[in-house]
């Protein structure tokens, strides 16, 4: 048994010897967009990545996600394409949220990880599970939530974030946050950059990551007005502005780029009048690729969409116990490209959320959407929860939900093969979550399955070219637990967190598991503070992958475990000055996500936070 | 090309006379582990290719070759096409713009080509060099080209262009005979003198050439109409000797985006979707009735040699493939399990 794994095995065992109590997070006052994050998932497992979480990890949503979530990552080498297997679903099978709006690219229908940074955003929250009923298409897997938060009173801070590492790496944030009663601001600046070339762990011809070098610049902004007690008005905005070049898999491939820029602008009324809360949105997304076959010459293909969005949110809350939520939307996409010609979607949709406590020791959930256009027929989307807590340390959640994924541009409109007769995919979803709480810890234990049929594939046709087609059916059967444990004694902070899904995702026709969706994932992240002091210590585990849908055995990528661990002293006395280190990939692992995409080994970056 | 089937033939005699006698007195001398037999070429991903084996009697079946024979790296990602001459073997890499040279019976590598090519195609080799057809960059037509390489030190000369789609290639009387067609693209053929790199003519064709033939001077090619713009195949013949065309038969309606087209003992084999048809190699017209329906998922490319069709079937693009063999009237002879994406077939 290697080190690292007695070291693993160790944190694992660690656990129920130590002392417990409840996993405390000081709620500060705060405005958010996605409401019904907070209101009406009371019967799903809503995993919370906070600021420490945020810090402690790396600058893209793919690493922080992959090292504190049982939600799976493929990626085509270190900063490259990085799709997520939610629950054993594909990459548009999983919902990226932006202050309540669903921002998975219209085109290819999913998010790349690697291109949100997390900068900006005071809060990350993975909803596990389907949520279609409120957040659309795509929240089949599950929903990622990127919240802006609006603090309202006397405030004015600054907080700087500035890294470097192995592979010229270099990230960098600004963040301003100024508020008194009535305004609040919240605006920041990032960048992130490396040359990428990290060498090959273990190869014999000392070959070296090869045109992997990127860069990102992001503009975020929340701004709020609150006239009087009644009424706010709230602008979100968001501008993500990358390169990438795309790693080479043999050094004599023709090296290619991407280019992503989109924009996300959300402008938001409410009005509070008694019971009622009425939040008026409108938004404004553009996306746009643009990919560079060959860069000797400036050729280029690119897809882009605009979409307008507009929203009426009113909630009605007769009492504490009971809430009603309508959700009326209007949504306009409109796409072109060099492989799509110009295309108009409209999506109308209505929905309504009902909660309901009627015990304090039971609440359950409803929720119903249908959405209309012209293109598709649009299942009526619904879900259903309760939520029992007996005790103070045990729950149970049971939910069943219909969630569905709409054909994409790319799907529906692409010059050669799109199909204009596609269906969305269906799925249902059971799952039963118990948890438990004693003194510091916290723990869930999740098991789900979910059947989607109708899956939207590409499959070749007469002259080789591709066309989608709804066909397979797929069967998942999963487990999910989670580990809390947070505790102080006197200056002595400890936290552990742990995650762990199984997962079995099967095509019901072949019987055999989808490819790239491993059958285990496990992540394990330990803190301990002592004063100014923070040590933290991250692990993944992910169990090999089929990357052949024959299941061949001899075509796999293998299982990996890689570690990160840091450490950073904080020199400020009232201010915050942390000066930090941090060993990636520690134990130097030879790993691949993705097959013949070798990802770094051991690499370092020094970092500083100040917050003034 | 005619050497070369006078040479697959005499193969042939000598696998049938050796199948009941193991003291085959044709063959005295084995070249290698891989003579005797027919490669798979099997397309892979943009990582890796690969090439299986099997022999004429089927009793050996070996995958990925080139790695069982050698070191370090393969044979490069999309694996296209393989061609041959004297003893050796050249495997184009269209992902990883590079041709690997390998001896042909034993597969043991040689060199490996890394320059001079940017999205390559097929290959010929005539008179000590290897012409390679390059698509360049896949957003213009009018770009692509043909990189030339000594066979004696393996270095690359100047390239010569085509001025139009660059894709299949052979060679007869000296010159050198490109179909400028790619996926409904291009609509001729170039015929060009390797010395010069001139074009000495071009023949237009009624719409995308996608594969050939030649039997007793004569160019046998198969069109297929753009993807945007549906229409029935047509089969072209032209004079190898004037480079007239002499016939083009426009198919059935039913039969668009016909492919693989092969000749084989006087007559003409090609495929739509799954399904195989065939035609006396002189008939006047095209019969829209299938020969038969291969139990291919996805039928990816077609070879005919010596009465038997090897169909590679792709499955789903994302497991390991298939070679069916079949006889003319769809007999299925044997299913061989491949690599990933089989595209192709050599014999050798």
């Amino acid at each position: 048994m290697t080190a690292r794994k007695l070291i693993f095995c160790f944190f694992i065992l660690l656990c129920p010897v130590l002392r417990a109590q409840q996993d405390s997070i000081a709620l500060r006052e705060v405005t958010i967009s996605d409401a019904q994050l907070k209101r009406f998932s009371n019967t799903q497992n809503v995993i919370k990545l906070n600021d420490s979480t945020l810090s402690r990890n790396s600058v893209s949503l793919a690493d922080l996600l992959q090292f504190n979530t049982p939600i799976y990552f493929k990626e085509n080498g270190y900063g490259m394409v990085s799709s997520p297997a939610f629950r054993g679903t594909t990459a548009q099978q999983t919902a990226v949220v932006w202050n309540g709006i669903n921002i998975n690219s219209q085109l290819n229908g999913q998010t790349d990880f690697n291109t949100v940074p997390t900068a900006g955003f005071g809060n990350v929250s993975v909803r596990l599970g389907g949520g279609s009923a409120i957040y659309g298409s795509s929240a089949v897997g599950g929903s990622i939530h990127l919240e802006n938060e609006l603090f309202f009173g006397r405030r004015f801070s600054h907080d700087v974030r500035l890294a470097y590492g192995s592979f010229d790496t270099f990230n960098g944030s600004y963040q301003l946050a100024a508020s008194n009663q009535d305004w609040s601001v919240n605006a920041g600046l990032s960048r992130n950059q490396s040359q990428n070339d990290y060498p090959f762990v273990g190869d014999k011809r000392n070959r070296k990551n090869s045109n992997g070098q990127f860069y990102n610049t992001g503009m975020n902004l929340a701004l709020g007005y609150r006239l009087g007690d009644a009424h706010a008005v709230k602008l979100y905005s968001q501008v993500f502005d990358g390169e990438r070049h795309f790693s080479l898999i043999n050094t004599s491939d023709t090296p290619t780029k991407y280019r992503d820029y989109n924009t996300r602008n959300l402008l938001e009324w409410q009005a509070v009048w008694g019971k009622w809360i009425s939040k008026v949105k409108t938004a404004f997304l553009s996306e746009r690729y643009q990919y560079f076959d060959d860069l000797s010459d400036a050729d280029h293909t690119f897809g882009q969409v605009k979409t307008f969005l507009a929203r009426h949110d009113l909630t009605f809350t007769p009492n504490d116990r009971m809430a009603f939520n309508t959700l009326i939307d209007f949504t306009q996409h409109d796409g072109t490209g060099s492989d799509i010609s110009l295309q108009k979607r409209q999506i109308g949709s209505a929905g309504l959320l009902f909660r309901h406590r009627p015990w304090p020791v039971l609440g359950y959930e409803l929720a119903l959407r249908k959405e209309v256009t012209d293109n598709y027929d649009s299942p009526l989307l619904y879900s259903a929860g309760i939520d029992w807590t007996p005790w103070r340390w045990y729950g149970l959640k049971v939910n069943a939900s219909r969630n569905f994924r709409i054909p994409t541009f790319n799907d529906l409109y692409w010059k050669q093969g799109g199909n204009p007769n596609l269906q969305p995919e269906r799925s249902y979803q059971f799952e039963a979550t118990n948890s438990f709480r004693f003194n510091h810890f916290s723990m869930t234990a999740t098991i789900y399955q979910m059947q989607i049929s109708d899956m939207i594939r590409w499959v070749p046709g007469s002259g080789g070219v591709f066309s989608p087609e709804n066909t397979n059916s797929v069967l998942i059967n999963g487990a999910e637990a989670t580990l809390g444990y947070d505790h102080r004694i006197g200056r002595h902070r400890f936290n552990l967190k742990g995650a762990y899904g199984y997962t079995d995702s099967r095509n019901r026709e072949t019987g055999k598991q989808l490819i790239y969706v491993p059958y285990h994932k496990a992540t394990v992240a330990v803190a301990y503070g002592y004063r100014k002091l923070s040590l933290a210590y991250q692990h993944v585990y992910n169990g090999w992958v089929y990357t052949q849908s024959d299941n061949n055995p001899d075509k796999t990528v293998g299982l990996y475990h890689v570690s990160n661990v840091s450490a950073d002293y904080d020199f400020g006395h009232k201010r915050v000055y942390r000066l930090g280190f941090k060993a990636l990939n520690l134990w130097d692992e030879q790993y691949e996500s993705v097959a013949d995409r070798p990802m770094p080994g051991r690499h370092f970056n020094v970092y500083l936070i100040l917050k003034f | 090309m005619k050497l070369s089937k006078l040479f697959f033939a005499a193969l042939f005699c000598s696998v049938l006379v050796s199948c009941d006698n193991d003291d085959d007195p044709v063959v005295n001398v084995p070249l290698g582990a891989y003579q005797g037999g027919f490669f798979v070429l099997n397309e892979g991903n943009a990582s890796a290719g690969s090439i299986t084996f099997s022999t004429y009697n089927y009793s050996l079946l070996k995958q990925d070759v080139f790695g069982a024979e050698n070191e370090g790296d393969g044979v490069g990602g999309y694996v296209q096409s393989m061609f041959f001459g004297g003893d050796k073997a050249f495997v184009i890499s269209g992902g990883s713009n590079k041709m690997t040279v390998v001896n042909r019976y034993t597969f043991k590598h040689i060199t490996t080509i890394e320059t001079g090519f940017f999205n390559p195609r097929y290959g010929v080799v005539f008179n000590g060099k290897a012409y390679i057809t390059n698509l360049a960059d896949f957003g213009d037509l009018a770009d692509d080209y043909i990189t030339v390489i000594d066979l004696a030190d393996y270095s690359v000369d100047a390239p010569i262009p085509v001025g139009a789609i660059a894709d299949k290639i052979f060679e007869e009387n000296g010159k050198l005979y490109v179909l400028n067609g790619n996926y409904g693209d291009g609509n001729s053929i170039k015929v060009i003198n390797p010395n010069t790199g001139s074009v000495d003519a071009t023949i237009a064709l009624p719409q995308s050439p996608n594969s050939f033939d030649t039997e007793d001077g004569k160019l046998y090619v198969l069109t297929a109409s753009s993807f945007f713009d549906p229409a029935p195949s047509h089969l072209v013949r032209i004079d190898l000797a004037t480079n007239a065309v002499e016939s083009d038969i426009t198919f059935p309606e039913t039969l668009v985006g016909a492919q693989n087209l092969n000749e084989d003992e006087g007559g003409l084999f090609f495929t739509v979707g799954n399904k195989v048809y065939g035609n006396a190699i002189n008939a006047a017209s095209v019969s829209g009735t299938e020969l038969f329906t291969t139990a291919a998922t996805t039928l990816y490319g077609l070879k005919v040699e010596d009465g038997n069709l090897y169909v590679t079937d792709a499955k789903d693009y994302a497991s390991d493939g298939a070679v069916l063999i079949y006889t003319p009237t769809g007999t299925l002879l044997k299913n061989l399990t491949t690599g990933l994406i089989p595209n192709s077939v050599y014999f050798n």
